[in-house]
C-alpha cells in the first residue's frame, strides 16, 4: 500500500509536470506564470501534501493490531487472571492426585456375603466301625489276660475289661496300629469271622435324622492388587469366613471333610473370625518379550469353571473348579498362545511332611514324603461367550489326611471315647499313593441362556500302605487296589431381560463309587456337592438389586449312595445296606439358603 | 422324609416360585445393549480412528473407567470435533447402546476373570 502512495505521488508530479510541459509555450515564447496562477499551484500543491499525509496515516494504522478499547481490555485482564487461578489450583489438585495415586500402590476390592441356612439330613442305619475297632482291641485284652483263648461272648469281652480296668487301660494306649493289623492278620479268617459276627450287633446304630433350623454365616473377602511393574502384577484375598456365634477356629471331627482345619480350605469352611490368606501370588508376563508367563504363590485355586455361575460372578479361579477347588501353594508357567488359548503348567505342595510335624523326631524309615501335585490346565478356547478347558493333575504320595486341627473324641487306633473334645494338630501318618485326575469343560452362553457342563475323571494308584483310617479307597485291614471314578456335572442359567438383573439356574452332579476330587473348598456349608458319590439337584435364583448387591436363593437336593464322599481314604460303602461306618454319614440331605452379597 | 419336612420344602420352594414370577413380570424392559454386537460395532466403526497414529487417537475399552464411559456416552459427543456420535457413519441408537454396553463392561474398572498370568 505504501509503495502504491509513493508510485501515486509520483505519477501526479509527473503529471504536473507533463501539464507544466503542456504549457510551457513553444520555443521562441515566453513562459511567465501570473502570481495568482502561483497561489493556485502552491494551494493545490499542499492539498496533495495533506491528501498524502492522510494517506501515510492511514497506511501506518493499518500495520499495527487495534487495541482495545480501556472497558474490553479491563474484562480480559480480569478474566486472564481468573484463568490463570483456576490453573493453578487444577495444577496443584491433578498434582495431589498424581502422589496419591503414586502412593497408593494397592488398589483394594472385595465383598461380604450374609447366608442363612436350613439344612435337613437324614443318616441311615449304620455298624459304627470305630465301636467295632474299639471291641476288637477288647478282644485282644481278652486273649492276652485269658491266655489267649478266644473271646466267648461280648459279655466275657466286656467282663474282662470291667475287672482289670488299669491293665486294660494300659494296653489300649499302648496298642499300636501296626500291632493291631499284625494281631487281625494273625487270626485265621473264620475265625475273623465268628469274631465280627459276635461283636457287630452291639455297634447297630439305628438311622436317624438331623435338623439345624437356621445357620448364620459371614463371609468377608478382601482382594488387592498391586501393579510391581509394567510386566509384573501381584494379586493377594484376604478371606474371613465364620458362622454366627463360632471363633474357635477348630470343629469336633465328624468324617466330613469340612470338620478339620486345614490348608486347603480356610475359606471355604467357616473357622472364626480370622482374616486368612485365601490367594496370594505374582504373575511375571510377558518375560523377556515373549508370551510366557510365571506366578508363584498361594494360588488362584478356588471358585474355578464352572462353578463361578451359581455366584453369579465371573471366572473365580484358574483350574476347572469341578477337580479342584482347594487352596494350595505352587507355580504356574503359562504360555499365551493368544487371545483365546492359555496353556498353563502347574506345580504345588498339599502337605508338607518336614516341617511342623516334629520330623526330627521321627527315624528316617518313619519319615513321610511331601504331598506334591504337578498338571496342566489348558484354556483350549476361551472368548467372552464359549470355554473350552481340559485339566490334568497328578498328585503324588498322597498322604491319608492333611496337617489339620480337629476336636478327636475318639481315638482312631483303640476306638476309644476321648473324654474331653481336646483339639489336637492332626497329622498324616502315612503315604498311600498316587492320584490321576482329568477333566472336560464346556460353557456356551447363548441368547439369554449359559450352557455349562463337566464330565470327570480320577483314578488311584495305592502303594499297599494302610493306617488308622484305611488305605487308598480301602479300609485299614483290606489290601488297597486300583480305582477309578468319574463325575459328570451339568448346568444351565436363564437371564431374564431385566438387564441379566434376574438369572435362575439348575445343576445336576453325579459321582461314582470311587470319584474323588481335591474340591474339599467348595463353597458349600453341608458337603462340598461336587464330591458326591450320588447325586446333586441344585437350583438357585440370583437377583441384583443394583450392581453391586446381589440377592441369592439357593436349594440343594444330596442323594449319597456310596460312604466317604471327598475322602480318597476308606472303603467307600453302600448306604443302603446297613453298612460299618467309621462315622455316621447322611444318606440324604436338603439345604436351603438365602444370602445377600455386597460387593465392592 | 417327615411330613412336616416336606410340607416345609413344599411352602419355600413355592414362595420362591412366586418371588421369581413377580420379579420376571416386573422386569423392566431391557436397556443394556449387545455386548457381542457392540464389539464388532466398535472394531468396524470406531477403530479406523482411534488406534495408534489414527486421528482420533487409540481409544480401547480399558481407556476410560465405568462411570467415564457413561458420562462420554451421556454427552454424545466427540469432544475434539464436538460432533455428535450418531453422525459416525452408519451409526444409529442400537448400535451406539451396544458399542456403550461393551465398552462399560471391559472398562478398566470392571470386574475381571481371576486367573493367573494377567
Amino acid at each position: 500500500m505504501r509503495r502504491f502512495i509513493h508510485v501515486f505521488i509520483a505519477f501526479l508530479m509527473l503529471a504536473g509536470l507533463e501539464v507544466w510541459a503542456q504549457t510551457t509555450p513553444p520555443a521562441g515564447q515566453s513562459n511567465t506564470i501570473t502570481p495568482e496562477e502561483a497561489t493556485q499551484l502552491r494551494q493545490e500543491i499542499d492539498q496533495l501534501k495533506k491528501t498524502v499525509n492522510v494517506l501515510e496515516q492511514k497506511l501506518e494504522a493499518q500495520s499495527k493490531p487495534a487495541m482495545p478499547s480501556e472497558h474490553v481490555t479491563a474484562d480480559l485482564a480480569s478474566n486472564y487472571a481468573e484463568l490463570s487461578t483456576d490453573m493453578k489450583d487444577l495444577e496443584k489438585r491433578v498434582s495431589e492426585t498424581e502422589k496419591s495415586t503414586t502412593l497408593d500402590r494397592v488398589k483394594f476390592s472385595g465383598d461380604y456375603r450374609f447366608q442363612v441356612n436350613t439344612i435337613w439330613g437324614n443318616v441311615p442305619n449304620y455298624f459304627n466301625g470305630l465301636e467295632l475297632q474299639n471291641y476288637v482291641v477288647k478282644s485282644l485284652f481278652y486273649a492276652q489276660v485269658n491266655g489267649g483263648a478266644f473271646p466267648p461272648s461280648l459279655a466275657a469281652i466286656n467282663q474282662a475289661v470291667t475287672a482289670n480296668p488299669v491293665l486294660y487301660q494300659t494296653f489300649a494306649n499302648n496298642i499300636t496300629f501296626e500291632q493291631l493289623k499284625q494281631a487281625m492278620a494273625s487270626i485265621p479268617p473264620a475265625m475273623q469271622q465268628q469274631l465280627f459276627q459276635m461283636l457287630l450287633p452291639a455297634t447297630y446304630t439305628q438311622g436317624y435324622s438331623g435338623h439345624n433350623a437356621l445357620l448364620y454365616t459371614n463371609r468377608l473377602r478382601l482382594k488387592f492388587d498391586a501393579k510391581v511393574s509394567d510386566n509384573i502384577s501381584f494379586t493377594g484375598r484376604l478371606s474371613m469366613y465364620k458362622v454366627f456365634g463360632d471363633s474357635t477356629g477348630a470343629q469336633v471331627f465328624n468324617g466330613q471333610t469340612n470338620s478339620v482345619t486345614m490348608d486347603g480350605t480356610t475359606s471355604g469352611v467357616p473357622s472364626g473370625d480370622f482374616l486368612r490368606v485365601e490367594r496370594a501370588y505374582f504373575s511375571w508376563n510377558n518375560i523377556g518379550g515373549s508370551k510366557f508367563y510365571l506366578s508363584v504363590g498361594r494360588r488362584p485355586s478356588t471358585f474355578g469353571p464352572p462353578m463361578n455361575f451359581r455366584e453369579d460372578d465371573l471366572r473365580g479361579g484358574t483350574p476347572s473348579g469341578t477337580l479342584i477347588n482347594y487352596q494350595f501353594d505352587g507355580m504356574t508357567l503359562g504360555y499365551n498362545l493368544n487371545d483365546n488359548v492359555h496353556l498353563r503348567f502347574c506345580y504345588g505342595v498339599g502337605y508338607e511332611a518336614g516341617w511342623g510335624n516334629g520330623s526330627l523326631l521321627i527315624l528316617p524309615a518313619g519319615s513321610l514324603k511331601d504331598t506334591q501335585f504337578m498338571g496342566a490346565n489348558l484354556d483350549l478356547w476361551t472368548t467372552d461367550k464359549t470355554l473350552i478347558q481340559v485339566t490334568y493333575a497328578h498328585a503324588f504320595d498322597v498322604a491319608d489326611g492333611f496337617n489339620s486341627l480337629m476336636a478327636m473324641n475318639v481315638n482312631p487306633v483303640n476306638g476309644e471315647k476321648v473324654p474331653s473334645n481336646a483339639v489336637l494338630r492332626y497329622t498324616p501318618s502315612g503315604n498311600l499313593g498316587g492320584i490321576n485326575l482329568a477333566g472336560l469343560n464346556l460353557t456356551r452362553k447363548q441368547g439369554p441362556f449359559d450352557f455349562y457342563g463337566s464330565i470327570n475323571y480320577s483314578g488311584t494308584s495305592p502303594n499297599g500302605v494302610t493306617t488308622p483310617f484305611g488305605g487308598m479307597m480301602s479300609d485299614p485291614f483290606e489290601k488297597p487296589v486300583s480305582q477309578t471314578g468319574w463325575m459328570v456335572l451339568a448346568g444351565a442359567r436363564y437371564r431374564f431381560g431385566n438387564d441379566d438383573r434376574s438369572k435362575i439356574g439348575f445343576e445336576f452332579n453325579h459321582g461314582s463309587k470311587y470319584w474323588f476330587n481335591f474340591a474339599q473348598a467348595e463353597d458349600d456349608i453341608v458337603a462340598p456337592k461336587t464330591a458326591t458319590r450320588g447325586q446333586v439337584y441344585e437350583a438357585y435364583f440370583t437377583h441384583r438389586l443394583n450392581e453391586h448387591f446381589i440377592f441369592k436363593a439357593d436349594f440343594q437336593d444330596y442323594n449319597y449312595t456310596y460312604s466317604g464322599s471327598g475322602w480318597m481314604v476308606g472303603s467307600p460303602k453302600k448306604l443302603s445296606g446297613n453298612p460299618i461306618l467309621a462315622f455316621p454319614t447322611y444318606q440324604n440331605a436338603y439345604n436351603v439358603n438365602f444370602s445377600l452379597i455386597a460387593r465392592f | 422324609m417327615s411330613g412336616t419336612r416336606k410340607n416345609a420344602i413344599k411352602s419355600i420352594i413355592t414362595a420362591l416360585v412366586v418371588c421369581l414370577v413377580a420379579i420376571a413380570a416386573l422386569a423392566a424392559t431391557t436397556t443394556k445393549g449387545n455386548e457381542g454386537k457392540g464389539k464388532f460395532y466398535y472394531k468396524q466403526d470406531c477403530k479406523q480412528c482411534h488406534v495408534k497414529g489414527a486421528p482420533g487417537g487409540e481409544l480401547t475399552p480399558l481407556s476410560k473407567t465405568q462411570a467415564q464411559w457413561k458420562a462420554f456416552f451421556a454427552k454424545g459427543k466427540h469432544p475434539g470435533d464436538n460432533q455428535p456420535l450418531l453422525k459416525v457413519k452408519d451409526m444409529d441408537e442400537e448400535k451406539l447402546n451396544d458399542i456403550y454396553t461393551f465398552l462399560y463392561n471391559h472398562a478398566v474398572d470392571s470386574p475381571q476373570p481371576e486367573t493367573c498370568g494377567k
